[in-house]
């Protein structure tokens, strides 16, 4: 075994541990607090959170492999698609964050629910937010339980890795819920940034040189130097799907969107739109740069190619930064993880046992509750992993990102459009979905979409169902629009009255 | 009645030219001739690399416009 590398992990792993002990250290007993930091998180943590929060596990090895299989157009569809994604924080993360104080809002179906007053639609809307991110935990508790089988060569086993990974991951959310995971996410961002530059710097060096590693690979594999790639796989339709995809399902993601009501103020938003392009320009050419050299050194195949990035590491990197490189991982995995599994506590906590409570139901409550369905969300997922029905999760985990897109046009239309109806909604995410899962399931012939990933139709197929069911469909009340709108039309504070409320700010 | 409006306003303007901002970076993405072209330009990196740089520039360049003109937070709504 590398007792160098697992030596970094476990010091990753107490480090992070630690990091949620400050988190509760300064959380307050409200259910406020423990779901969305008191609203508090300033820019750059903010920042570093959404990072974190978007960028998983595929960050280090889905993208590398991706890297390896289609060449640097990789970089192109991740970076500028991306990029591109922020525009959402001015047009959806702002309003959401106005609405979420407005009306203290801490789940993202609570939106929906204070716009239209309407349970169908709230629960249609909670529905879609938890199939498509509970088996996303599991992924990660599988990928965890490999990382560490490889880590320590099969000293410990899969089952073993699942444990120890949603053991650590449970135990900080459940000491101090928001607080402590953008504080990890801090840590866990700097450190993928840190160790993704690094890599670049031994791969090459390993190279002779970064122009040597390019000749290179230019050599091995001339297709993968510009469109469409290897195996052809960027048609002008794919290239133009991929550009758009994260504008329309990335701020859907659950956990991205709580964040935007856990903002200090909209500053920590704008400041986080303006870091994101800068970022992902120097971030994400790292993996893809290392999945292309790889094509130098290595012929790999099928789901092989998604060890390509520790495979270049250990063929030319010293031992220590191996372990180094898998701690990365584990951050960029328990990153994502964690924050879906908050977020999903928070719906279940919040959007229904609260919901279907009779009585008064206090802030400790409702902590209580929270952190009782961290431990049975992490049990789940954990089981989930574990267990044969891992593939029917997988099929889910594949479907996400489309799944999570065709919420986009009732979220435009909740934010921005006065006469969106709940029921042109609702019809708008039934039909979608219903949709998807006639392609998915190859009853509906798929030629129709013309070469593009459904994502892009349905989501055109979506806005217009949304726009001709609303215009023959009860409106909602009139005062519930007014105040809706109100909130989002009213004078903004400025970031000192902001900020002058009692909850201590993380910034 | 007053005149009618001849001119759109400032808050128009800066909305139109955000979207023709928006819109040629990803005309310019999207239809590129360099993309097919593997020639290595700086530093061995292709030009697919290097225009998907430009463009990141450029998106950050229409975040700068929108964070300085359009999401003004000290005077409140824009």
């Amino acid at each position: 075994m590398n007792a160098i590398a697992i030596s970094i992990f476990i010091a990753y792993i107490i480090a992070v541990i630690f990091v949620g002990y400050i988190g509760l250290r300064r959380s307050k007993k409200s259910s406020e607090d423990f779901f969305v930091a008191g609203r508090s998180v300033g820019p750059l943590l903010l920042f570093f959170s959404l990072a974190a929060t978007n960028f998983s596990a595929f960050f280090f090895f889905g993208f590398a492999g991706a890297a390896y299989k289609y060449g640097f157009g990789y970089y192109g569809i991740m970076a500028i698609g991306t990029s591109l994604m922020a525009i959402t924080f001015f047009l959806l993360g702002r309003r959401i964050w106005r609405i979420g104080k407005g009306y203290s809002l801490i789940t993202p179906p609570e939106l929906f629910g204070v716009r239209y007053r309407d349970k169908p639609l709230r629960f249609s809307i909670l529905v879609v937010f938890v199939l498509f991110t509970l088996p996303y935990i599991a992924t990660q508790a599988i990928g965890g339980g490999i990382a560490i089988q490889t880590l320590t060569e099969g000293a410990v086993s899969f089952e073993m890795g699942a444990v120890i990974v949603t053991a650590v991951i449970a135990s900080y959310l459940m000491l101090g819920g928001m607080r402590s995971d953008v504080l990890t996410d801090l840590l866990q961002g700097v450190m993928m940034v840190v160790v993704a530059l690094a890599a670049i710097g031994f791969v090459s060096y390993g190279f002779g040189g970064f122009n040597e590693a390019n000749a290179a690979a230019l050599e091995a594999a001339p297709a993968l130097f510009s469109l469409p790639g290897g195996a052809e796989f960027f048609t002008i339709q794919i290239w133009i799907s991929y550009l758009l995809l994260w504008t329309f399902c990335d701020p859907l993601f659950p956990q991205l969107f709580q964040r935007f009501y856990a903002a200090r103020d909209e500053r920590a938003i704008r400041t986080s739109m303006l870091a994101y392009p800068v970022v992902t320009a120097a971030l994400f050419i790292a993996p893809v740069l290392i999945g292309v050299w790889g094509n130098v050194d290595f012929t790999l195949t099928g789901s092989e190619v998604d060890n390509i990035m520790p495979l270049m590491l250990s063929e030319h990197a010293p031992g220590w930064a191996f372990g180094l490189v898998m701690a990365a991982g584990f951050a960029a995995l328990m990153s994502t993880a964690d924050s879906q599994l908050l977020v999903l506590s928070s719906m279940l906590t919040r959007d229904v046992c609260s919901f279907f409570r009779k009585g008064k139901v206090t802030s400790a409550m409702e902590i209580k509750t929270g952190r009782a369905i961290i431990l049975v969300l992490a049990l789940a997922s954990l089981g989930i992993a574990l267990s044969s029905i891992e593939s029917i999760f997988s099929m889910l985990t594949k479907t996400t990102f489309t799944g999570l897109a065709i919420l986009f046009p009732a979220t435009v239309a909740t934010l921005y459009w006065k006469k969106a109806s709940a029921t042109g909604c609702i019809s708008s995410i039934l039909i979608g979905e219903g949709l998807y899962a006639l392609i998915y399931f190859e009853i509906l012939p798929s030629g129709w979409m013309m070469g593009f990933i459904p994502a892009i139709p349905l989501v055109l197929i979506s806005t217009a169902v949304l726009i001709v069911v609303s215009m023959f469909t009860k409106k909602p009340d009139e005062s519930l629009v007014s105040e809706f709108f109100g909130h989002l039309e009213k004078k903004r504070k400025t970031d000192v009255e902001a900020t002058s409320g009692t909850d201590k700010p993380l910034s | 009645m007053g005149m009618p409006r001849l001119r759109p306003n400032g808050k128009k303007i800066k909305a139109i030219i955000a979207t023709v901002w928006l819109i040629a970076t990803m005309a310019f993405a999207i239809f590129s001739p360099g993309l097919q072209d593997h020639t290595p330009v700086f530093l061995g990196l292709p030009w697919v690399v290097v225009l998907s740089i430009i463009c990141q520039a450029s998106i950050f360049g229409l975040f700068v416009f929108i964070a300085k003109f359009i999401w003004i937070i000290e005077e409140g709504d824009e």
